[in-house]
């Protein structure tokens, strides 16, 4: 299933923003923080199946604190069909 | 081993992330090396912004894609249908060989044959043969089939889907600048202090653009973003203000700034005066109207004063004294941006001038954050539909058909025989599928229609008129090039099976002028074929059997093309097309034509290490390429004048200045009444790429937007007695569908307006829209007609839902 790599991007680069947005964001086991710079978090989100991803996804930008969720890169190679 | 590829894969993805997310600083543009993936770039496939993605290949497959690090136009980031793009791809149902429709059949036919097909079809009638092609073109396909029409045939009937989509821009910039597409570019984003959209939806359709803005709110910069809109959308969440006018009166809300302008005596007076002039409609109507004082401007725009645009459009007085104020404000830059909502519009071309007459009167032009900006939706629409010429009044680098001297510079360049182009323009998009839907007998005149990279039986306005008629007539003949079946190709007479994005070479050009290359990395499945190919193979067979305009004045064929020794390459034959890069040879015989208009282009194989270009690209005395990212401006544009701060130099007025235009606020051509009470607009969604023909190949992005809706007010619906996901009939004076309510979804609608997107093939809404277009560029509304709801008949057939649900 695919495994994307995220920027998320947050309302500001306050410590509280950060503390805040950290606290919602434990609630997403398939989800692995790198170091924040600033403003920007990187992130990979492993899903168990690619219809989880959209939701993943959605759910990750309402987190308060998180203004926006970035793309950067995607591994689809599970999800080609046979023979392509 | 699973495990192993999976941590390797996420350390990838992981560090695609960190480097996005650093300090802007590239040190690689591809991931970092993963087994067996080998890594290039390319254009993204979908809209206009021309993201550059890094695209991973293994074992003949995309199986991965990340944004590219070096792109200016993303810098790594991707939007939820840029990272599913190598997903396009496979879609289980890819047409891989040609089909003949034969007793209402599609049969397998060789290409042989179906390239004879076409020849004869051609050769029974090449006056009635014409091509509708597309801004998924890349710049050698578009090229190609303009120069097989015009060059070959003689035939000017080829215009490109751009007509429905940005066609009212063009004759915006033409009308204020004399020469087409934007004078700033993405950089702007980066600097203005105002970002309005007027009638633009930028985070579902431009995401990635749109996250400059809101990344820079992020890192602590003031930006106000103003939403112009007929309804609320997922842009305006982040507005500071949102401004809800009635459709159609957005000339207002724009003749009321211009006002302000004047009457507050904040408009740019020594600005205006060096590098302005004034223009009013003229009669008969004309694109370049007629010359007026600036003292008839002012009587002219005197009337529309707040509260006078309050009346007609529905804004506060105090919200267009805000933007009059702006406006007038020297120490603030100021970006505009739009797309469809201005340009599918009866009033198309006016509300482009007025936009334009907005920023030339304030002075808010051509410094850094200070521009005018039109956005298109095709990744190609610029570089492709309107740079190459494949619209139906033009010759490759602006040159126009019916202009002898443009004509001559054409024919030179092709080295054909004085005369061979046809000096009367073809017929524009709506133009040709009247002509194609009315029988030969009525004056249809267009016998067989060739329709490349475009799905114009989901498109079309009006479809009942333009499209179902000419694939019922058995005298009228069908071609379809695409790589799914589609809307269009169920009333195809012939299918053909067509290469996409990485399966063959190709050059886009976006939306700030940018032209960007890339090279094919995977086979096409089955026996689909590039389109340029498709085209040159067309020639070639035209010329077998003896059309003397497959040859130039030398005798030479059309197509011809040498390698370094000289030799000719047959590059018609299938075998031998991959043997030369016929991408180079084209492009590169193409440039010759955009010098003529100060759209210089660079060599082909300086795009090859570039992440693209902004053209004008210049050679300079060391021997590099230089791009231009402010035209018009001194400082940046190679063209304008030593020691000028502005040089309009290709003034219609020709005399260095823009054109600021006086224009009356028109009714719209169908309005809501008595018996259809509704506005209804149609449009796009974050999810699927205009007709979702690749969109709804791929399995997230379906799901996540399985069908097509129509948003309502709660107060619409309630008056109704319908509930939300309640199945509705919507209809027209032209059709009816039946749709899902969505209230208070994504998007929300004023009370008495509709919202339906267009992207669902099993819910026509073009069913419905209205062909009217505007007079100068031809391209119609879909953004406004009259329509009602109705409830459903308690006894109808249940609604098919969308694929998975």
């Amino acid at each position: 299933m695919p495994v994307l790599g995220l920027v998320l991007v947050l309302d500001d680069a306050s410590d509280a923003t950060r503390a805040c947005a950290r606290a919602g964001l434990s609630g997403f086991p398939q989800l692995e923080l790198g170091s924040c710079s600033q403003h920007r978090w990187p992130a990979t989100l492993d899903t168990a199946t690619d219809a989880e991803v959209e939701a993943r996804v959605e759910a990750i930008r309402a987190v308060p604190g998180v203004a926006g969720v970035e793309v950067v890169y995607a591994d689809f190679e599970d999800l080609l069909p046979e023979g392509a | 081993m699973e495990l192993d590829r999976r941590s390797f894969v996420k350390l990838t993805a992981m560090a695609a992330a960190t480097a996005a997310a650093g300090s802007g600083e590239t040190a690689d543009a591809a991931p970092d090396p993963q087994a067996g993936v080998t890594w290039d770039k390319a254009p993204c496939r979908f809209c206009g912004t021309g993201c550059h993605v890094q695209v991973g290949v293994k074992q003949g497959r995309v199986v991965a894609v990340a944004g590219d690090r070096k792109a200016d136009v993303n810098r790594g980031l991707l939007c939820v249908k840029g990272y599913h793009v190598g997903l396009a791809l496979y879609g289980e149902d890819r047409l891989t060989t040609p089909l003949l429709k034969q007793g209402g059949k599609h049969v397998p036919i060789s290409w042989d044959r179906a390239l004879d097909v076409i020849a004869e079809r051609i050769l029974a009638d090449p006056g009635g043969f014409a091509i509708y092609g597309s801004g998924q073109w890349t710049i050698p396909e578009g090229y190609a089939a303009q120069k097989l029409m015009k060059a070959g045939l003689s035939n000017n009937h080829i215009d490109p889907n751009a007509r429905l989509c940005m066609a009212s821009a063009v004759t915006g910039f033409l009308a204020t600048y004399g020469v087409d597409e934007p004078a700033g570019c993405y950089d702007d984003l980066d600097a203005c202090d105002v970002l309005i959209n007027w009638g633009n939806n930028p985070a579902e359709m431009h995401p990635i653009l749109f996250s400059r803005v809101i990344d820079r709110r992020s890192r602590g910069e003031e930006v106000t973003i103003i939403d112009l809109s007929t309804r609320r959308t997922r842009s305006t969440g982040y507005a500071n203000h949102y401004l809800e006018f009635r459709p159609h009166t957005d000339l207002a809300v724009a003749n009321g700034i211009l006002h302000l302008l004047i009457a507050n005596d904040t408009w740019h007076q020594e600005f205006v005066e060096q590098h302005c002039a004034f223009k009013a409609d003229s009669e008969p109507p004309s694109l370049h109207g007629r010359s007026i004082s600036f003292e008839e401007f002012k009587a002219g725009i005197a009337e529309w004063t707040p509260e006078r645009v309050e009346e007609v459009s529905g804004v506060p007085a105090r919200d267009i004294r805000m933007l009059g104020d702006l406006f007038g404000r020297r120490d603030l830059r100021i970006t505009s941006l739009w797309c469809m909502g201005m340009n599918q519009h009866t009033r198309g071309t006016a509300i482009n001038t007025l936009v334009h007459a907005c920023h030339l009167l304030s002075g808010h032009f051509g410094r850094p954050g200070d521009a005018p900006t039109s956005l298109t939706g095709q990744p190609s629409a610029c570089g492709t539909a309107r740079e190459v010429g494949t619209l139906a009044h033009l010759l490759p680098g602006g040159r126009l058909v019916e202009n002898a001297e443009h004509r001559k510079q054409a024919e030179e360049i092709w080295g054909l025989p004085a005369g061979r182009i046809r000096d009367k323009m073809g017929y524009h998009t709506v133009k040709m599928f009247e002509q194609w839907s009315k029988p030969a007998a009525e004056g249809g005149d267009v016998s067989t229609l060739w329709v490349q990279v475009t799905n114009p039986g989901q498109t079309l306005p009006n479809r009942h008129k333009l499209f179902d008629p000419g694939v019922a007539d058995p005298d009228k003949f069908l071609i379809v090039s695409d790589v799914y079946p589609t809307a269009t190709t169920v009333g195809a007479d012939l299918i053909l099976p067509s290469a996409m994005w990485v399966e063959k070479n190709g050059i886009f050009g976006n939306s700030e002028r940018r032209t960007q290359q890339w090279f094919k990395m995977v086979d096409p499945p089955g026996d689909a074929r590039d389109d340029v190919w498709q085209v040159i193979a067309v020639a070639r067979r035209l010329h077998e059997k003896g059309h003397e305009g497959m040859k130039d004045a030398s005798g030479a064929f059309l197509f011809d093309v040498r390698d370094a020794s000289g030799e000719a390459v047959p590059v018609w034959d299938w075998k031998r097309f991959r043997d030369f890069n016929v991408d180079r040879a084209l492009f590169d015989e193409y440039r010759s034509f955009s010098r003529l208009k100060h759209k210089d282009l660079a060599p082909y194989d300086v795009y090859v290490k570039a992440r693209g270009l902004r053209w004008p690209v210049v050679e300079q005395p060391d021997g590099s390429w230089r791009e231009t990212r402010f035209r018009f401006s001194g400082f940046d544009d190679p063209y304008v004048a030593e020691g000028k701060e502005f040089d309009f130099y290709h003034s219609p007025t020709k005399d260095g200045r823009a054109q600021i235009w006086l224009r009356p606020v028109d009714p719209p051509p169908e309005s809501p009444d008595a018996e259809w009470p509704l506005w209804l607009c149609t449009g796009r969604v974050l999810e699927h790429w205009h007709t979702a023909s690749m969109t709804m190949r791929i399995p997230p992005l379906r799901r996540a937007m399985p069908n097509a809706y129509v948003e309502m007010h709660r107060d619409d619906a309630r008056s109704l007695g319908v509930d939300d996901g309640e199945v509705v009939v919507v209809e027209t004076r032209r059709g009816s569908i039946e749709l899902p309510v969505w209230i208070g979804g994504r998007g929300d609608p004023p009370v008495g307006t509709l919202f339906v997107p267009f992207f669902d093939e099993d819910r026509l809404i073009n069913d419905l829209t209205l062909d009217a277009h505007d007079p100068f560029s031809k391209q119609p509304d879909f953004k406004k007609c009259a329509a009602r709801v109705r409830k459903r008949s308690p006894f109808a057939e249940p609604l098919r839902e969308g694929a998975d649900g």
